[in-house]
């Protein structure tokens, strides 16, 4: 079939679970944890890294077990009906992930490059770029956000040594913000900024095997979870909880804080064009799963026919939120329930499942035959 | 067929991308902008504002004969627009109708408020420095002594005839002798909102330059100095009159009093600051003749604070390390007397910061941040909110411990006296 995702590695795959994970930082909703943890926010990310792996392990123990990609497992131990109510929850995750993240980059394009732009034509830009990475396919998109990657990393790294004079590690105290249950709860419901890590199991057969799949995602979600936290510790020791909850773009304003000197100032212009590349990355990303699971779901011959018109409904309901604010609120609110729902009960489903009906499971021969094992 | 026409196509998207990516839409040419380095803010009538913008004349910049002409002509090398308005967004609108050029504001360098507005409260002044894109947190934050538009229009300086540069140049060079100390929008914002210290903004006023000038109070026991505040430096002659000297401090968003130079100087002390900065003493040995020391943090001061029932308790152990940089008395103190040189530096330094923490309890404005050290002592954020950290401070116990370790003797390494007759 057509829109069978190619082959795949380590590489890739870590790229696939890292960039949607990491874009999230440059986008303003997750200092709504702040008002939640105050001054301990930066332990969130830590934590919700944790929980969300724990949970992708459950999943990658039970495809240990059960042969197939996630869907097909899901098949094989629950029945065909609850594998396309997963294959429909991701759709709906992805979809709308690709909605908010559009609109969300959309704007800050406006609010720190082109004031004078019309947002449709940004986003519609965003759009567009990003149903062509997809009509290239999974592989290419994966090899050339694993490209972005260093250039990511390096200016993330380099933004946090030149922020150091502005940090006063006194903003982090007192160290348990708004109490031990206030941090362990909103990391558990930041899990959901992970939950790109199911995007391996659900595309499996590319990655050939299930190691490939455990090393990738502990890559991609390790590697983000890292810079999360170190970017969270940052931005909490130089703007503590008060200022830091008021920040549209933490990050932006994060780099906008550096100034040494005369000549080492204004180092957000760099930030621009690594958000840009991150944002497209992260739509595009999203978007094919979502139209890869559609096509999976309603067994479809091809996948191509179904991008433009996915991004073109994806556009008109980025439209919807009606400022900037709301749309932030909606975002976190989204990633923190319904996505987070997923971290959670997609493994726990599966194992229950897994372990009831025994290694191979028990239901008819799944729908899709595979040759991943 | 549909191969060949999807590369087409491909190749069309391809050309056309790389004409967005260029960039050029929205692209505005530097000829096209007035870029706005200094703006000040003064009380106008009937609660409005008056707001004064430094505004840079790009043709101008290069020119020889400007040079040394400065900000304030409107032949040098920026003209001062001056808008009454209600408030500094509706002051930039007005501009927009004076100048023919789009105004910008990514360059400002400084934000200028009077002490008079200052006094009354800066949140409604800084509020759009934070939220509007075209404001950095960058920009240094001065109160002027008097109005800013006098200030600005008395400003013509002449070792660096661009103002954006003087601006930026007499900032850089504060810690020569930390006598005024750069604050941002981005600091005094922070200082604002988080529970932990008070704001500051360095002290600017525009001086008579007529020899005379007025400490801000008598040097202390074993000092030879004393401190001023900006305007009130004696000098004259031909230089730029105006003036950075000491510090504006706040207590919320008001402004409650002055530091002077001295305090100021201190106050770097206590934050970790000082790089340099010579220090007159009397001679212990020889009261009535000088000994000057360059001093600098040997190492961040250590400060702990703690609350008691109610009561803050504050210690604070500074270690200072010192230069040598001339003994008038010419007694031996490098070698012999260097053990009661540094003690009787230790003692001053001890006395200075004694006194200011006195006067910023009196004033109830922490500048130099203790409230922060007692934060780690909270369990939880919500105990810290309930807590009033500058009212603590008013009432605080503090200890302090200076030392001082005499590191280098400058270009001479031991003293000998005058030959018999040839000093008094």
């Amino acid at each position: 079939m057509s829109y069978e995702p190619g082959k795949m590695g380590v590489a890739e795959g870590t790229a696939i679970v890292f960039v949607p994970s990491f874009a999230s930082l440059f986008l303003g909703s997750w200092t709504l944890a702040i008002d939640r943890t105050a001054t301990a926010a930066w332990m969130v990310p830590a934590l919700s890294t944790a929980i969300s792996l724990a949970a992708y392990l459950a999943v990658i123990w039970v495809m240990q077990r059960v042969p197939g990609d996630l869907l097909v497992v899901a098949e094989r131990l629950l029945g065909r009906t609850a594998a396309r109510l997963l294959a429909i929850y991701f759709i709906a995750a992805f979809f709308l992930d690709v909605v908010l993240t559009l609109r969300h980059f959309a704007e800050n394009t406006l609010l720190t490059a082109l004031p004078g732009q019309d947002f449709s034509l940004v986003a519609g830009f965003y759009a567009a770029v990003a149903s062509l990475a997809v009509l290239a396919g999974i592989e290419p998109i994966s090899r050339a956000a694993y490209l972005v990657i260093p250039f990511g990393l390096a200016g993330l790294g380099m933004l946090l040594l030149l922020i150091l004079p502005e940090c006063n590690f006194n903003n982090l105290a007192p160290w348990l913000g708004r109490g031990a249950s206030a941090i362990c709860l909103t990391g558990a419901l930041n899990a959901g900024f992970y939950l790109s890590a199911f995007m391996l199991p659900l595309l499996a057969a590319p990655f050939q095997n299930v190691r490939t799949l455990r090393t990738a995602a502990l890559l991609g979600a390790g590697l983000a979870g890292l810079f999360r936290t170190l970017t969270f510790f940052a931005y909490m020791a130089v703007f503590s909880a008060t200022v830091g909850r008021e920040k549209t773009l933490p990050l932006f304003d994060l780099a906008r804080a550096i100034h040494i000197g005369r000549y080492l100032q204004r180092m957000e212009t760099f930030f621009i064009l690594v958000w840009a590349m991150f944002g497209l990355a992260t739509i595009a990303i999203n978007l094919y799963l979502a139209a890869y699971l559609f096509t999976r779901l309603f067994n479809l011959a091809s996948l191509k026919p179904i991008v433009f018109p996915l991004a073109l409904v994806a556009l008109q309901l980025s439209f919807l939120p009606p400022d900037i604010a709301t749309a932030a609120e909606l975002h976190y609110k989204f990633v923190t329930l319904f996505m987070t729902a997923g971290v959670f009960a997609v493994p726990a489903i599966l194992l229950a499942a897994a372990l009831i009906n025994g290694e191979r499971g028990n239901k008819s021969k799944p729908s899709r035959d595979t040759k991943y094992r | 067929m549909r191969r060949k026409l999807l590369s087409i196509l491909s190749i069309a998207a391809a050309l056309i991308l790389a004409l967005l990516a260029a960039g050029c839409h929205s692209a505005k040419e530097t000829e096209d902008i007035a870029f706005v380095t200094c703006m000040g803010v003064d009380k106008a009538e009937q609660g409005r504002l008056k707001v004064t913008y430094e505004i840079e004349i790009p043709r101008a910049m290069g020119s020889p004969q400007v040079q040394g002409a400065g900000s304030g002509a409107s032949d040098g090398s920026s003209m001062v627009n001056t808008v009454v308005a209600a408030n500094t967004a509706a002051a930039h609108e007005l501009l927009t109708a004076t100048v023919s050029r789009e105004i910008n504001l990514t360059h400002l360098r400084v934000f200028l408020i009077s002490e008079e507005l200052a006094r009354e409260g800066i949140e409604d002044l800084i509020a759009p420095l934070v939220r509007y894109r075209e404001y950095r947190g960058s920009m240094y934050v001065c109160v002027v002594k008097g109005s800013a538009a006098e200030y600005i229009l008395a400003n013509k300086p002449k070792v660096d005839y661009l103002p954006s540069k003087f601006w930026e140049s007499f900032m850089l060079a504060s810690s020569q002798s930390s006598y005024y100390l750069p604050w941002e929008v981005h600091d005094v914002y922070l200082r604002l909102k988080n529970p932990g210290g008070s704001a500051c903004a360095a002290y600017i006023a525009i001086n008579p330059m007529s020899d005379g000038g007025k400490a801000a109070g008598a040097s202390g026991p074993g000092e030879k100095t004393p401190g001023y505040l900006a305007g009130d430096l004696p000098r004259g002659g031909t230089a730029n009159p105006p003036e950075f000297a000491g510090l504006a401090v706040f207590s919320g968003t008001r402004m409650v009093g002055t530091l002077d130079t001295e305090e100021t100087r201190t106050l770097a002390i206590l934050e970790g600051k000082l790089s340099q900065g010579i220090f007159a003493l009397e001679d212990p040995l020889a009261p009535e003749r000088i000994i000057n020391i360059r001093l600098r943090n040997g190492a961040r001061p250590k400060i702990r604070a703690r609350l008691t029932n109610g009561q803050e308790d504050i210690d604070i152990d500074v270690l200072l390390e010192g230069e040598i940089t001339a003994i008038t008395s010419n007694i031996n103190y490098e070698e012999k007397y260097r053990g009661l040189l540094e003690q009787r530096i230790s003692e001053v330094v001890t006395m200075k910061i004694r006194n200011l923490i006195r006067r910023t309890q009196e004033l109830g404005s922490d500048v130099a941040g203790f409230g922060f050290y007692l934060r780690p002592g909270f369990t939880t954020y919500d105990e810290l909110e309930k807590i009033n950290l500058e009212e603590l401070y008013r009432t605080a116990h503090v200890s302090v411990k200076v030392t001082t370790r005499i590191r280098r003797t400058g270009m001479m390494w031991r003293s000998s006296p005058y030959k018999p007759g040839a000093a008094p």
